[in-house]
C-alpha cells in the first residue's frame, strides 16, 4: 500500500464530506490537524531512532470525518467515518475508514504504517569493548498492515463476509553470520509478506447467532545476504591452529513459503431466558517450505570437519506441516438475578513435522596437518517434531447486585502434554531438547468490587499451582494480587490508588526459581473548573528475580539474578483560557536496577483558536534518555512542530 | 459447471434468507416528541450512527421506552427508562450481536461492572473518537490501568503516540480468548503475529513460542528497561536461565566452548541470530 495514493484517496473523502450537498437529515463534521515538525538531536541518534524516531517533516496529527445521513434515501453510504493520524514524519500512520448503508453493508479498511528502526550501542555487541558501535543486528525498516472486511446484509439471519488482510514487512538490515570459526556481518535485504484472503457468513436466528469464516493464508519471503563491505575479517582477531579466518565472499538466498487454510466457526445459542451456550472451532494447517542457496569463499576452519577449508557451497530444502486446532464449549447461566455461572471446556492441539535437507560442499580442505586437500560433501537429512496438547476446564461464579458488592470466584485446570522430537543433528550435547512433558496448573480467581457512593474498590487474587514445570523458569507457584480504590467527587476530582503484587517460584532442588513483582500507582486527576485539569501520578515498580544457572565452560552452577526499581513521575495540565488552548506534560522514568537509566519526556502544546474553526498549535518536545552502564548511548532530543487545525 | 451451479445456487439461497427477514420497524415511535425537551442530546444524538432509524437504527424508545407517562407526568424523570450496568448490557448486545458473541462472563469487564455506557457514550459522537467512545481509547484504558499505562513510559516497547498501536489493537475489551483478555487471530494464534507475521511460522526448527512458551516468554510488550523488550537486560542471562538443565527440564546445555567471560559468547543472537525458528539450522544460526 502506498502512503501517497492513501493520502490522496483521505484528501478525496474529505472533499466529498465537506462540500458535498447535505440535506437536512444529513450531519458531517471533519477535523484535521496537520503541519510541520523539526527534529534537533544531541547524542547517539541511532538510541534516539531505535526508542523514538520522529523524523523531520510534514506530519498528519488528526484526521477525523464523520457522515451520518439519516435521511433514509442516501445512495451510496449512510454513515462514513474516516480517522487517520501521525502519517508523515511520525514512526507509525494509521488510517480507518468505517462505511455503510443501513442493512445493506458495512465496510472496514484499516492501514497501517510501521517504521521500525534498530541500531543498539550495546546489545549483542561482542565489540562494545573494543569501542565499536553501534552493535551488529541493526535494521531500518517498515511494516505496512491492510486489513479490509465487508459485511453485506447486516443484521440479517445471513450476512456473507469478504476480507482481506495483508502484511509486508521489508527493507535492509545487518545480521552476522557464525562460520568457519569467526562471526561475519552481513547486509540483508527482506521482504516477506503474508497475505489472506477469507470468506464466510455472520448468522442469527431464533437465538442462535455465529460466523463461519474459511481463510487462506499466504506467506512468501526472501531474504538476499551479502558479506556487508570491509567485514572479511570477522569479529575475532587471532589465529585458530595458526589460520585467520577470514572471509572473501559471501552470498546467501532465502525463500520461504507457507500456505495455510484456516477455517474459524463460532456459535452462540440461547438454550432458556437466563442461560446459552458458546462453542467454538479454529483450524489451521500450515505448510512451509523452504529453499536456501549459499557460497563463500574464504579462509576458514571446521572443527566438525577437522579441516581448513577455502569454499562452502550449501543448499537447503526445508519442508514443515503444522495442523493446529482448538475446539471450545462454555455453558452460561444466570441462575439468579444475584448469581451466573459459566462452565467452559477447551482443547488446544498442535503439531509440527519437519523436514530438512542440509547439503553442503566444502571445497579445498586441508587436514590440520596442512595435508590431504580434497573437496568433502556432506548430506545433513533431519526429520523433527512434537505435538502440544492443552486441556482446560474452568467454573466460574459471578455475584451483582448484592447491594453495593459483587464478586466473582472462578477455577479452572489446564492440563499441558508436550511430546517433542529432535532429530540427532541438534542435539550437540545429550539432553534437554527432546521427550514427554506433563504439566498441570490448577488456578483460582477470587475477587470482588463494592461501590459506597463515589469510592469504589476492588479486591483481586489469582493464585496458580502447577505439578511440574516444562522450562526452568516455569512457576509450581504464583499468586497475583491486585487492589484499586478509586474515588470521585463529581468532575473535579478523583483519585485512583492501584496496587499489585506478583510471586512466583519453583522450589525444587534443582531450578530454585524465585521471582517477585511489586507495583504501586497514585493517580491524581483535579479539574477545578471546565477549562483546566490537572493530573498527577506516581508509579512505583520493582521486580526481582532469582535462579541458579550453569556456566557452560566450567559446569558451575552460580545465581542469576535480575532487578528492575522503577519510579515514575508523571504530570499533565489543561489550561484553556481565552482564545487559548495549553497543554504541558512531563514524566520521568528512573530505573536503579540491572539496567540503570533514566528517561525524562516534556511536552508543551499551544493551541490558538484563530476563528471558530480553525487554530493553529505550536509544540515542543523534548526527551532526555541517559543510560549509568553505557553513557555512549545517552541522547537529548528536541521536536519543535507548527500545526493548523480545521474543523467544521 | 455443475459446480458453478451449486456456487450460484448457494449464493441465491444466502441472499434469499437474508432479504427475506428485514427487522420488523418500530412501531408507535414516539422519539420526535422527545426532542421537544431534549433538544441538545436530540441534537447530538442524530450525528450518530443510531440516528439512522429509517434503516433499523435505535431511536429514544428503543432503548429507553415509551415515554408517554413521563410526559404525561412533566417529565418526572423516575417514569422513564434509563437502562445502566447488566440492563443496558442486555439492551445493547440485542443489536450489537458479534459484540454479544464476545462479551460475556468470560470478559473481565463485564465481572468487574464495567459496562457497555462505562467507555461508549450513546448519545453523542465526539469528532475525534471513533465507535462513540468518551475518550481517546488509550486514555479511556489507562483511566482504570494507569500501570500497564505508566510501563510504555520505558524507553524499549511499542509506540503508542499518534498513529501508533492502541491498547486495543492488542486486547478485546469486549473480551478475547487469550488471557487478559488478549486478541486471537482467525487462526487463533497470539495477536503478536499479527503483525510480526514472519515469526509465525511454522518452523522446521521451532524455538520458545507455541513449543512451550509464547512470545511472553522473553518480551514484555508494554515496555521494557531492556533492547528488544526483553525480560532481562543480558542475553546471555536470558538463554542461560532455561538452557542450564540440572533436572529433567526443556532447555539443552550449552558446549564447554561457550566461555561466558568471552565478549563473544555474553551475546548468544551474534551466532544463534534465528532465536524465533529457523528453517535451515537447527541450531538457529541461520
Amino acid at each position: 500500500m502506498n502512503t501517497y495514493r492513501l493520502s490522496i484517496t483521505a484528501f478525496v473523502l474529505l472533499l466529498i464530506a465537506v462540500w458535498a450537498p447535505q440535506t437536512a437529515a444529513q450531519s458531517t463534521s471533519f477535523d484535521i490537524e496537520f503541519g510541520y515538525q523539526q527534529v534537533d538531536i544531541n547524542g547517539n541518534e541511532d538510541m534516539y531512532r531505535t526508542q523514538i524516531n520522529e523524523q523531520d517533516g510534514f506530519v498528519l496529527n488528526n484526521l477525523t470525518i464523520n457522515l451520518v445521513d439519516s435521511s433514509g434515501d442516501a445512495g451510496i453510504a449512510d454513515r462514513v467515518r474516516i480517522d487517520a493520524s501521525g502519517f508523515g514524519g511520525s514512526p507509525a500512520g494509521r488510517f480507518r475508514l468505517d462505511m455503510g448503508l443501513g442493512d445493506i453493508y458495512r465496510l472496514h479498511i484499516f492501514y497501517q504504517e510501521l517504521k521500525s528502526f534498530s541500531a543498539l550501542p550495546a546489545f549483542a555487541n561482542p565489540l562494545l569493548d573494543d569501542g565499536v558501535v553501534p552493535g551488529q543486528h541493526t535494521w531500518d525498516r517498515t511494516r505496512d498492515i491492510l486489513d479490509m472486511r465487508i459485511e453485506i446484509l447486516p443484521g440479517r439471519v445471513i450476512t456473507p463476509i469478504v476480507g482481506y488482510r495483508w502484511n509486508r514487512y521489508d527493507g535492509p538490515g545487518q545480521s552476522t553470520y557464525s562460520v568457519g570459526n569467526d562471526e561475519f556481518r552481513v547486509a540483508s535485504n527482506l521482504e516477506e509478506t503474508e497475505s489472506e484472503f477469507y470468506l464466510g457468513l455472520d448468522f442469527a436466528t431464533h437465538g442462535i447467532q455465529g460466523t463461519f469464516l474459511q481463510g487462506w493464508r499466504d506467506f512468501k519471503g526472501t531474504n538476499q545476504q551479502t558479506l556487508a563491505p570491509g567485514e572479511g575479517v570477522g569479529n575475532n582477531p587471532g589465529t585458530t591452529l595458526g589460520q585467520e579466518a577470514e572471509l572473501d565472499a559471501f552470498n546467501r538466498s532465502m525463500r520461504t513459503t507457507a500456505d495455510t487454510p484456516v477455517t474459524t466457526f463460532h456459535v452462540t445459542g440461547r438454550v432458556t431466558e437466563t442461560s446459552r451456550f458458546v462453542a467454538s472451532y479454529v483450524r489451521a494447517d500450515a505448510d512451509g517450505e523452504t529453499s536456501m542457496e549459499e557460497t563463500l569463499s574464504g579462509s576458514l576452519v571446521s572443527f566438525q570437519l577437522s579441516r581448513f577449508f577455502q569454499g562452502l557451497d550449501q543448499s537447503v530444502q526445508s519442508r514443515t506441516e503444522n495442523p493446529y486446532w482448538r475446539g471450545e464449549a462454555r455453558f452460561e447461566w444466570d441462575i439468579s438475578q444475584m448469581v451466573g455461572m459459566n462452565v467452559g471446556y477447551e482443547v488446544r492441539d498442535r503439531q509440527l513435522e519437519g523436514w530438512s535437507l542440509i547439503a553442503s560442499l566444502f571445497s579445498d580442505t586441508l587436514n590440520f596437518g596442512g595435508f590431504d586437500p580434497q573437496d568433502i560433501e556432506t548430506l545433513v537429512e533431519a526429520e523433527t517434531g512434537y505435538q502440544r496438547k492443552d486441556n482446560i476446564a474452568n467454573l466460574r461464579f459471578d455475584f451483582r447486585n448484592l447491594g453495593a458488592f459483587s464478586a466473582w470466584a472462578e477455577a479452572a485446570v489446564n492440563n499441558q502434554d508436550l511430546d517433542l522430537s529432535a532429530d540427532v543433528s541438534e542435539i550437540v550435547l545429550p539432553g534437554g531438547q527432546e521427550g514427554e512433558y506433563e504439566r498441570r496448573i490448577t488456578s483460582f480467581d477470587v475477587g470482588g468490587m463494592a461501590t459506597f457512593g463515589d469510592i469504589k474498590i476492588l479486591l483481586d487474587v489469582v493464585g496458580q499451582d502447577a505439578d511440574d514445570v516444562i522450562v526452568r523458569t516455569d512457576f509450581n507457584d504464583r499468586l497475583r494480587l491486585r487492589g484499586r480504590f478509586d474515588w470521585s467527587i463529581s468532575r473535579v476530582f478523583r483519585v485512583l490508588l492501584t496496587a499489585e503484587s506478583i510471586s512466583s517460584d519453583n522450589d525444587a532442588s534443582d531450578i530454585g526459581y524465585e521471582a517477585e513483582t511489586e507495583r504501586y500507582a497514585v493517580d491524581l486527576n483535579i479539574t477545578p473548573t471546565d477549562n483546566i485539569t490537572l493530573r498527577l501520578a506516581y508509579d512505583s515498580y520493582s521486580t526481582d528475580t532469582e535462579m541458579p544457572i550453569r556456566i557452560p565452560q566450567t559446569f558451575e552452577i552460580v545465581p542469576s539474578t535480575y532487578v528492575e526499581e522503577g519510579d515514575l513521575f508523571d504530570g499533565g495540565l489543561t489550561w484553556k483560557i481565552w482564545l487559548l488552548t495549553i497543554d504541558a506534560a512531563y514524566s520521568s522514568f528512573e530505573n536503579a536496577g540491572s539496567f540503570p537509566f533514566q528517561m525524562d519526556r516534556a511536552l508543551a502544546r499551544v493551541a490558538v483558536d484563530i476563528t471558530k474553526s480553525i487554530s493553529a498549535a505550536a509544540e515542543y518536545e523534548n526527551w532526555d534518555y541517559s543510560e549509568a552502564s553505557f553513557p555512549s548511548a545517552d541522547y537529548d532530543a528536541n521536536r519543535w512542530g507548527l500545526f493548523l487545525r480545521w474543523r467544521r | 459447471m455443475k459446480k458453478i451451479s451449486y456456487v450460484l445456487a448457494g449464493a441465491a439461497l444466502v441472499i434469499a434468507l437474508g432479504l427475506g427477514t428485514a427487522p420488523p420497524a418500530a412501531a408507535g415511535d414516539s422519539s420526535e416528541d422527545c426532542a421537544v425537551c431534549h433538544d441538545e442530546i436530540a441534537a447530538d444524538f442524530a450525528k450518530t450512527v443510531h440516528a439512522i432509524d429509517d434503516r433499523g437504527g435505535p431511536s429514544c424508545v428503543t432503548c429507553h421506552g415509551n415515554g408517554e407517562a413521563h410526559m404525561d407526568e412533566g417529565g418526572d424523570p423516575s417514569l422513564i427508562a434509563k437502562p445502566e450496568g447488566r440492563d443496558g448490557e442486555v439492551l445493547c448486545l440485542s443489536c450489537h450481536r458479534d459484540t454479544a458473541t464476545m462479551f460475556s462472563r468470560r470478559s473481565v469487564h463485564s465481572g468487574a461492572s464495567v459496562s457497555c455506557s462505562s467507555c461508549h457514550n450513546i448519545h453523542t459522537t465526539s469528532a475525534s473518537q471513533p465507535r462513540m467512545l468518551q475518550k481517546a481509547a488509550n486514555e479511556l484504558c489507562a483511566s482504570c490501568h494507569p500501570s500497564p499505562a505508566g510501563s510504555f513510559k520505558k524507553p524499549f516497547g511499542h509506540n503508542l503516540d499518534r498513529g501508533g498501536l492502541q491498547c486495543v489493537s492488542c486486547h478485546n475489551p469486549h473480551g478475547g480468548q487469550g488471557r487478559y483478555s488478549l486478541k486471537v487471530d482467525h487462526s487463533g494464534d497470539l495477536v503478536c503475529v499479527s503483525c510480526h507475521a514472519e515469526k509465525r511460522g511454522p518452523f522446521v526448527y521451532p524455538h520458545v513460542a507455541e513449543v512451550t512458551g509464547t512470545c511472553l516468554s522473553c518480551h514484555e510488550p508494554h515496555g521494557s528497561p531492556n533492547p528488544n523488550a526483553l525480560t532481562r537486560a543480558r542475553v546471555d542471562q536470558l538463554c542461560l536461565e532455561c538452557h542450564s538443565p540440572m533436572g529433567n527440564t526443556l532447555g539443552s546445555q550449552p558446549p564447554s566452548f561457550h566461555n561466558v567471560r568471552s565478549p563473544r559468547y555474553q551475546n548468544c543472537t551474534t551466532c544463534h541470530v534465528m532465536v524465533h525458528g529457523s528453517n535451515t539450522s537447527p541450531l538457529l544460526l541461520k
